[in-house]
């Protein structure tokens, strides 16, 4: 079953066309690659999934509602979004970063976010960093703050956006055992990548993406794409 | 002479303090509005150009004049009384919010992008992702110089005496009008001012320290 659909997308940057006619799937409980060269689109994709870009001409929906269409809460409790940059709030504590967005958009009370972020803090392994703030933290860390904080929302679909470009090779490892615990309780992941070692270790299914456009969904020359 | 009037400068001190803060809290609350509707992302056509409008014109007039308009020509268009000291803060603040809106605005377009956007992502409208997000951060970075335009304004409210407000700059024009000893009043008020704005430069370090 499909969690979240696309169909014919375009997006256009002033005259230059970033995404010209994009359809795709991405199923619930799998995972699914965008890979592609730099400017291939990828980014500009995950970004209209997460509505972060909304100028788009086509529709995206998620379990059959356009995303345009979602509140904010439900949005968020449908697809969390990790940036390349991680973006968590540097004024903040790892655990305010958890808890805060719960509490101002979700209405949870100080306890139940408390205890939502503990819970995801735990499961991530990195509950012992709750009192540090962002600048105190390694690489991979911060990225799993940041997963833990979109997963606190209870988001049901993760798009990570080249999440291994700030990470070193053990990070990396940790990182793909955490998708595979992610995926083990259900949650949906896309993932716009570059790195085709990283893709070839996680992949399931995905599409080649090439001038803004999709030109090869799940076949060879994805294979061989990940090859090189 | 230092025991019959050092009593009389500090206590007249006093009312620069009092000027210099409210024209501060006037500043720093006018500079914040202005400020945030003037930066990048949440311009609005037209009010923007009316806030670069009034930046431009306090900037680029003296701040005595503003005063004497203030003070003088304000109360006559309005048919309302002003009192020196609601003149003296309001001029005070109407100029301090200039700058400091536009120390402010820089500041908040400093704030990466990717905060707004996380922001977005993580449900927050613009009015939680200004309040929790982007403002704590961007006061932050600023804060220096929102202690310094406290500075700035305590030496500024030396202007008021033009208008009659009993501050430090007035009372001391007036001990060496009836003593004529200029040398040692001027001096000690210089002091005066020396010591307040060494404090504030002492606790915006010590604040700079903290956060």
């Amino acid at each position: 079953m499909n969690l979240i659909t696309g169909k014919n997308i375009y997006l256009k940057y002033q005259s230059n066309l970033a995404l010209s006619d994009i359809s795709f799937e991405i199923p619930k409980g799998r995972v699914t690659l965008f890979l592609g060269k730099s400017g291939s689109g990828k980014t500009s994709l995950l970004r209209c999934i997460a509505n972060l870009n909304s100028s788009y001409a086509g529709e995206i929906c998620f379990e059959e509602k356009p995303i345009k269409l979602l509140s904010r809460p439900d949005r968020v409790r449908a697809i969390g979004f990790v940036a390349q940059q991680f973006n968590l709030f540097p004024h903040m504590t790892v655990l305010q970063n958890c808890m805060q967005p719960q509490r101002l958009v979700l209405g949870r009370s100080f306890e139940e976010a408390e205890q939502k972020a503990q819970e995801l803090l735990n499961a991530l392994e990195i509950a012992h960093l709750g009192s540090r703030k962002p600048h105190e933290l390694s690489g991979g860390q911060t990225q799993r703050v940041a997963i833990a904080r979109a997963l606190c929302m209870d988001a049901q679909a993760l798009l990570l956006d080249e999440p291994t470009s700030a990470l070193d090779p053990e990070s990396t490892g940790k990182l793909r055992d955490i998708l595979k615990l992610l995926l083990q309780k259900g949650v949906s992941i896309a993932i716009s990548t570059h790195d085709m070692s990283f893709a070839r270790s996680i992949f399931d299914r995905g599409y080649f993406m090439e001038s803004g456009k999709i030109i090869e969904e799940s076949g060879s020359r994805i294979q061989q794409y990940m090859q090189h | 002479m230092i025991d019959s009037v050092l009593p009389l400068l500090l206590k007249a001190s006093l009312i620069t303090l009092e000027a210099s803060a409210l024209g501060a809290i006037f500043g720093i609350l006018g500079g914040l509005l202005l400020g945030v509707f003037n930066s990048q992302r949440l311009r609005q056509p037209g009010i923007a150009q009316l806030i670069d409008l009034y930046v431009a014109v306090i900037r680029g007039t003296p701040i005595f004049v503003q005063l004497l308009i203030v003070y003088f020509a304000l109360p006559e268009l309005l048919q309302v009384d002003i009192p020196p000291l609601a003149a003296g803060v309001t001029a005070l603040g109407l100029n301090s919010s200039a700058y400091l809106s536009e120390i402010i605005r820089g500041s908040i377009n400093a704030i990466p992008v990717g905060q707004w956007e996380a922001a977005e992502t993580l449900g927050y409208n613009r009015t939680q992702t200004l309040q929790h997000i982007i403002l704590p951060q961007a006061i932050k970075n600023a804060l220096p110089a929102i202690t310094n335009e406290f500075s700035t304004l305590i030496k500024e409210s030396s202007i008021l005496l033009f208008i009659g407000v009993p501050e430090l700059m007035k009372a001391s024009r007036d001990i060496v009008a009836r003593e004529l000893r200029p040398m040692e009043v001027y001096g000690m008020t210089a002091l005066i001012y020396l010591t307040m704005t060494t404090v504030v430069a002492m606790f915006t370090k010590q604040l700079e320290r903290k956060i």
